[in-house]
């Protein structure tokens, strides 16, 4: 019995001593003001519309301060993510100091047509199987009536660059092209200019874009490749379309022989690539863009979208009810 | 070859597979180690540090279930083991993570032989393991898109195992098991954006350990059916990568059926 006590306190004391936290241990240091001043700081120094969007930064200043001092350990993401919410920016997120990305907003619109499409709907409308891009960013078919569709799901890297050329190579005898950019996040801007060059037949300027209030000089757009495709072209748009999405919607909707349908973008315009990326001390960090890039008619897409030519509302029952009625229109107008 | 030569080659392959010989003690400790099916269930003070997340402390209360299968060969123990772990109130503070612990382990067990030890029979049996161990972790802060700060660790390894049993008495042991990986194929999540670290690495001692430790007293009610409660120590590190070092203290009831 003694040997089954001893043995007994021997557990109990294993358990007493909580190996755990001797091994996993409290961080030595807590970062949290500093990081706090750090973001806080960014933002006033480069986001470009506090002014447009009406935003006291310095009354945040003062809300969000004695928030960050009284947060314990992780509880300043919670902090972080409320601040960076208050931009009300689709562009802007935070990372984990790994590098997981989390956005504390999404544009309204977005919410609303996020299920307003599906590939699976588009599929019922070809009577063969959608051709695919090696890098899976563009899948491309000819429609009944010769009507030619590309859906453009990815404008980074340098997948347009590479294989948009292909795309229109094989859609360049079409009657009409329906270019289709809804569900559409960010890209770069070498992609959407791979993409509406190919449908210029003359010089056209840049919209404006200003990085700390100077204002970009840069050449006009110039017609690209070994042809231009000069058959109307319908663009779809809907709430999800957004960023790069938006910025390739806005140049086409510029040219003559092209017709933006569906519904207003999402409404994102910052811009500054990776330079956006700002590293806290802890070694969390921020994405706040600092380039200001504007529509045609002067103002930021940002909140504001870019609307369409002709407006088509598709909702979520549409895509269950097996109809995507914007591309119904697109076919229609271009038969 | 003959009949005689191929005889006298079957003897001595047979004389090689038993594993003992004749005069020593008997490497077959059937009564021993504890076949069958055993159920366990266990209640962990659980702390880990990702600092895919951060360098913060989450810690908090993790249960474990896990399920064996025992089965003792001709001379050696076969047994494969599966373990989950779940909890969403692992804690910094005020800011939560749900906890997703998973592992598949089996293992042969050979027996060494028998010794004494405070006047008392020891059994000592030790082998090779391979094991599954998932680990998952995701942040509960809601935002108001669809990403949540999450991270994930797997580990593929090939480790040892070992058991040990004290004989007390007829119907009470002391058992104690000691398991850890050697060599693993890891992968861990990664910043893809920023840099070009590859997800998946070779992992050695230095870079990765899984660690299993157990001490406690088994009771036989019956010649088949037994029970055992137990303190059990569990570490996960891994380095290559922004470091995951978790660890737990537990105390696991197990009940154990042999057919």
């Amino acid at each position: 019995m003694k040997k089954i006590i001893s043995f007994l306190s021997v557990l109990c004391l294993l358990i007493i001593l909580s190996c755990k936290d001797l091994v996993v241990t409290e961080p030595e240091t807590n970062l949290n003001v500093q990081d706090f001043e750090a973001a806080w700081k960014r933002i006033q120094d480069v986001y470009p519309y506090l002014e447009f969007k009406k935003i006291n930064w310095d009354s945040i200043y003062t809300i969000y301060r004695p928030r960050a001092e009284a947060a314990q350990g992780d509880e300043f993401y919670l902090v972080l993510r409320d601040l960076l919410a208050e931009l009300k920016d689709g562009h802007v997120y935070y990372r984990t100091k790994g590098g997981g990305e989390v956005y504390p907003y999404y544009p309204q619109r977005h919410f609303k047509d996020r299920h307003a499409y599906s590939p699976f709907v588009i599929r019922k409308y070809f009577d063969k199987e959608l051709r695919l891009t090696e890098s899976n960013s563009v899948e491309y078919e000819i429609l009944p009536g010769n009507i030619g569709y590309a859906f453009l799901s990815d404008f980074h890297k340098t997948y347009l660059i590479d294989e948009f050329p292909g795309v229109l190579e094989y859609l360049k005898n079409t009657r009409g092209l329906i270019l289709d950019i809804r569900q559409k996040r960010g890209g770069d801007y070498q992609n959407i200019e791979a993409v509406v060059t190919r449908f210029l037949t003359e010089p056209l300027e840049r919209n404006d874009a200003y990085t700390y209030g100077e204002k970009w000089v840069l050449p006009p757009f110039q017609p690209s490749g070994p042809f231009q495709y000069r058959n109307p072209v319908v663009v779809l748009i809907n709430g999800s379309t957004f960023s790069a999405g938006e910025f390739t919607t806005e140049i086409l909707k510029q040219l003559p022989h092209v017709t933006a349908v569906g519904d207003t973008t999402g409404g994102g315009s910052v811009g500054g690539g990776d330079e956006s990326l700002y590293y806290l001390p802890s070694g969390k960090s921020i994405e706040i863009g600092f380039i200001d890039i504007r529509r045609y008619d002067g103002l930021p897409w940002e909140w504001l979208g870019v609307p369409p030519d002709i407006r088509v509302e598709q909702t979520e029952a549409d895509i269950l009810a097996g109809r995507d009625k914007q591309l119904e229109y697109a076919i229609e107008m271009l038969k | 070859m003959n009949k005689n030569h191929f005889y006298f080659f079957l003897a001595v392959l047979l004389l090689l597979f038993t594993g003992s010989l004749l005069g020593q003690d008997s490497l077959q400790h059937h009564a021993i180690f504890p076949e069958g099916i055993t159920v366990e269930y266990g209640i962990g003070s659980y702390a880990v540090t990702d600092e895919y997340i951060s360098t913060e402390k989450y810690s908090g209360s993790l249960p474990y279930y896990s399920i064996t299968w025992a089965n003792q060969h001709s001379n050696y123990v076969y047994h494969l083991k599966i373990d989950f772990g779940n909890s969403s109130e692992i804690k910094n503070n005020n800011v939560s993570s749900d906890i997703y612990q998973f592992t598949l382990n089996q293992g042969f067990s050979y027996a060494l032989p028998k010794f004494t030890l405070f006047d008392n029979d020891t059994y000592l049996y030790l082998g090779p393991s391979t094991e599954l161990f998932f680990y998952f972790n995701e942040q509960n802060i809601a935002v108001s898109g669809f990403d949540y700060a999450q991270s994930f660790a797997l580990l593929i390894s090939g480790g040892i195992n070992s058991q040990l049993f004290y004989k007390l008495w007829n119907d009470f042991n002391i058992e104690g098991t000691f398991d850890f990986n050697i060599l693993s194929f890891g992968f861990r999540m990664v910043d893809m954006e920023e840099n070009d670290e590859s997800p998946a690495k070779i992992l050695t001692l230095i870079s990765a350990n899984n660690v299993v430790f157990t001490l406690g007293p088994r009771y036989y009610l019956l010649d088949n059916l037994s029970i055992k409660a137990a303190y059990l120590f569990h570490l996960t590190r891994i380095d290559s990568w922004e470091p995951l070092l978790s660890a737990s203290d537990n105390v696991v009831f197990t009940l154990t059926y042999g057919f």
